[in-house]
């Protein structure tokens, strides 16, 4: 299986932060603020040590078999049958997760900058850009990441920014309102978008000098990620107030349309545009990367090029077939993902083969003694 | 080489993706730019949309094509009645050679009895839709938002720019659509809008003025209109509204005048520098209370009297006169909002949320009548930092 692409510590960095903030920062606001209200930032504070743990439950599964992708080790762990299972479904849920965020990015371009183009036309054109990129590997991406997330990062901080003069600070309290249950429940939602990290199990192996950077690089990953997605919800709540934010679709975009500073800076959405769309690009490659890759492994080929192609067909057809209304899309984000994500793919699988892992390593000692 | 051929085949149909422009395009000349919009309900319950659109030729400046003297109108108005905003919309748009284009709307004028009878059913359209900016501002009239939308301005080109810059630069309250909705929607407070009406204002000169078309109206703000829910229930006039500005702490500029305390019949005038207020809510037996703490700023910029203000004990009797004034004018407002209205304009229920999480919880539904029956001491203190360039010092920072 051929991918001689390498990636550096810094470019795993910032395809992690790029992968979880992409979609998250535009439809996690009004999910979390809908249940835990003012204290959405408690929420994203839980989810952000919870998925810290998933990330170090990922790299640990990644250390017990030095250079092995999520595609090949579970064979190692549970044989041959239960452990290509396990394959296929991770690149069922990394093709899902694919149509998903191409799904989601579809559906913003169209409802809020483009109402009279056919949905068509976006999903067609974001999978054929994302295709060319997978087509040159990993590393290539690795390196688009390093040109674009800083740009997007920037440019994030730099809107909200702007938008300081429209906040109210009187709507982020009163602090401690919300029930225990509410809060819980708030950070199931933007934990499931953290619980992606575990797609990097197939990324880890290539990172240059794996033993010593990997912990440090995804942790500061998962920092960047909760600092950015922290200004976001504080900042839109702080725009909209929780009642308005929880029942906007695109809280983050009415918050940015909000920025005007007297009558010379305003319309500045344009920057919120461009830093979704490379985003958007960015996080559904890294995922079709992903599948493509894993499914060449799984199948035993040389190459995983040959795949590229069909492989986006899938997902064309998949995202374009996914929901039928943005509400069913919302609802199913909110409701059906969280369970289904986190409770399969990002901690259930995991779990039991790091279990499995570490009993067969101890047992496996003491054979040898 | 197979795979550079096919990149450079996939390359052309990209270009030729391009090449055919956009689905969504919207060109100058095919749309209709609105400017402000004015919706009212007729007495059997429709709603009647009112739109100010720019005419592209007398925007892009005909370059002297008008008869001298004479300008030429750079907008005009259509109205339409429907079962609901959208539908009224519709109505006009198969009258227009445009599209309607609502993202330069600049302000939504709300009539009387669109107002009276709950707003919610009038703002969804501009919530929902991604067309009209929640930057625009709102405001409601005693009367036809179509007549406001109607009039124009002798000094701006459209009224809708004179209603805009109104808004932006001047003291009162004035309040974005985004600022509006988020009070409707909090459950801790209700709406306030200002209020803005046709005076009859000023005498343009010139050969117009002199023709005989002298006096003539325009739309000015002169209070605020207060809700309780999406409901106008009453209006504030513009001493009230100062007042209102001072109880929600949102007092950011403006002159307000005060007897003399050392010679009967003169008066002070003061403008606002800056303003802080503290609202300290309590909850004792059962009853509500409020402690109102005024903080303010101020320049001295006019006195008819003769008294030396950089004494140190007449400008402290100067400012004892100026914070009693200050207390006044948050007083009639708050007797106003509580025995008139019955309604808490004035986000006491932020703070009171705020310190009482779970009484709140109880309380939210009627917080209303909580609020009407509530008691309030209001203080005000006030610091004159400035006396023009009058007097032996002309700052006065050290004798505070």
């Amino acid at each position: 299986m051929t991918e001689h692409g390498k990636i550096t510590a810094g470019q795993l960095t910032l395809l992690i932060t790029n992968t979880v903030l992409a979609s998250a920062i535009l439809f996690a606001p009004s999910a979390i603020v809908k249940h835990a209200g003012t204290d959405a930032w408690l929420s994203l504070l839980i989810a952000t040590l919870a998925g810290g743990m998933l990330a170090l439950l990922a790299i640990h599964l990644c250390k017990l078999f030095p250079g092995a992708t999520i595609f090949e080790f579970p064979e190692l762990l549970l044989g041959k049958v239960l452990g290509k299972a396990t394959a296929i479904l991770y690149i069922w849920w990394n093709l899902h997760i694919c149509a998903e965020v191409i799904h989601e990015f579809s559906f913003l371009m169209m409802t809020a900058f483009m109402p009279e183009t056919p949905i068509l036309v976006f999903h067609l054109i974001m999978t054929a850009i994302a295709a060319y990129a997978v087509w040159h590997g990993l590393e290539v991406l690795a390196r688009v990441a390093q040109l674009f997330v800083p740009f997007i990062l920037i440019s994030t901080l730099f809107l909200f920014v702007l938008a300081i003069p429209q906040m109210h600070m009187a709507h982020l309290f009163p602090i401690f309102d919300t029930d225990p249950l509410s809060i819980l429940k708030g950070s199931a939602v933007p934990l499931s978008w953290f619980g992606e990290i575990m797609a990097f199990t197939a990324v880890l192996p290539f990172l240059n000098n794996r033993a010593e950077s990997s912990t440090r690089s995804v942790l500061f990953g998962i920092f960047l990620v909760f600092l950015f997605f922290l200004i976001t919800v504080v900042g839109v709540v702080a725009l909209l107030g929780p009642v308005i934010t929880a029942a906007n679709l695109l809280p983050l975009l009415t918050g940015a349309r909000l920025i005007h500073i007297s009558t010379f800076v305003e319309r500045v959405d344009p920057v919120l545009v461009i830093v979704i769309v490379l985003g958007g690009f960015l996080k559904i490659s890294l995922f079709y990367w992903v599948a493509a890759f894993g499914s060449g492994q799984i199948a035993g080929l040389r190459d995983y090029r040959p795949i590229v192609v069909p492989v986006g067909f899938f997902l064309f057809v998949l995202s374009m077939s996914l929901h039928e209304s943005p509400a069913d899309l919302l609802d199913f984000l909110g409701t059906i993902w969280p369970v289904y994500a986190i409770g399969i793919f990002e901690a259930g699988i995991p779990v039991v083969l790091l279990a499995v892992g570490i009993y067969r390593a101890a047992r496996g000692r003491g054979d040898s003694q | 080489m197979k795979g550079r051929r096919l990149s450079l085949f996939l390359l052309l149909i990209m270009v030729s993706l391009l090449a055919t422009g956009c689905w969504s395009r919207k060109e100058l000349p095919d749309i209709a730019i609105i400017l402000a919009a004015g919706v009212d309900r007729t007495p059997e319950g429709n709603v009647t949309l009112t739109l100010q659109i720019v005419k592209p030729s007398a925007a892009s400046g005909g370059g002297g094509a008008g008869e001298p003297g004479k300008e030429q109108a750079t907008v005009m108005v259509v109205s339409q009645t429907g079962k609901t905003v959208a539908d009224a919309q519709q109505g006009l748009a198969t009258r227009l050679s445009r599209k309607l284009h609502w993202p330069h709307c600049l302000v939504f004028i709300v009539g009387e009895a669109a107002a009276r009878d709950g707003l919610r059913d009038i703002t969804n359209y501009f919530s929902r839709s991604a067309e009209p900016r929640q930057t625009m501002w709102i405001a409601v009239t005693p009367g036809q938002a179509l007549d406001i939308i109607n009039s124009h301005s002798e000094i701006e080109n459209t009224s809708a720019q004179a209603i805009a810059q109104m808004s932006l630069q001047n003291s009162g309250l004035h309040m974005e659509y985004h600022d509006f909705m988020y009070d409707l929607s909090s459950g801790e407070s209700n709406p306030v809008a200002p209020r803005i009406e046709i005076i009859r204002q000023g005498t343009p000169q010139g050969p117009g003025g002199a023709k005989g078309e002298a006096a003539h109206n325009e739309a000015v703000f002169t209070g605020t209109a207060v809700f309780r829910g999406d409901r106008l229930v009453g209006w504030l006039d513009e001493k009230d509204t100062m007042g209102l500005e001072w109880l929600r702490g949102e007092l950011e500029k403006g002159i307000f005048t005060v007897p003399s305390p050392s010679a009967p019949g003169k008066y002070l005038s003061f403008s606002i520098l800056k303003s802080t207020t503290k609202v300290e809510p309590e909850f004792v037996d059962g009853k509500v209370g409020f402690h109102v703490i005024i903080m303010t700023d101020v320049d001295l910029i006019e006195q008819q009297d003769t008294a030396d203000v950089t004494q140190p004990e007449i400008l402290e009797a100067v400012q004892k006169t100026a914070a009693d004034e200050i207390e006044r004018y948050a007083r009639d407002a708050l007797f106003k909002m509580q025995v008139l209205y019955r309604t808490d304009g004035c986000h006491f229920g932020e703070h009171f949320h705020q310190k009482y999480k779970q009484k709140w919880k109880v309380m939210e539904k009627d917080w209303n009548g909580f609020f009407a029956d509530a008691g309030a001491d209001i203080h005000a203190t006030v610091a004159v930092r400035h006396s023009g360039i009058l007097g032996k010092q002309a700052n006065l920072r050290e004798s505070r």
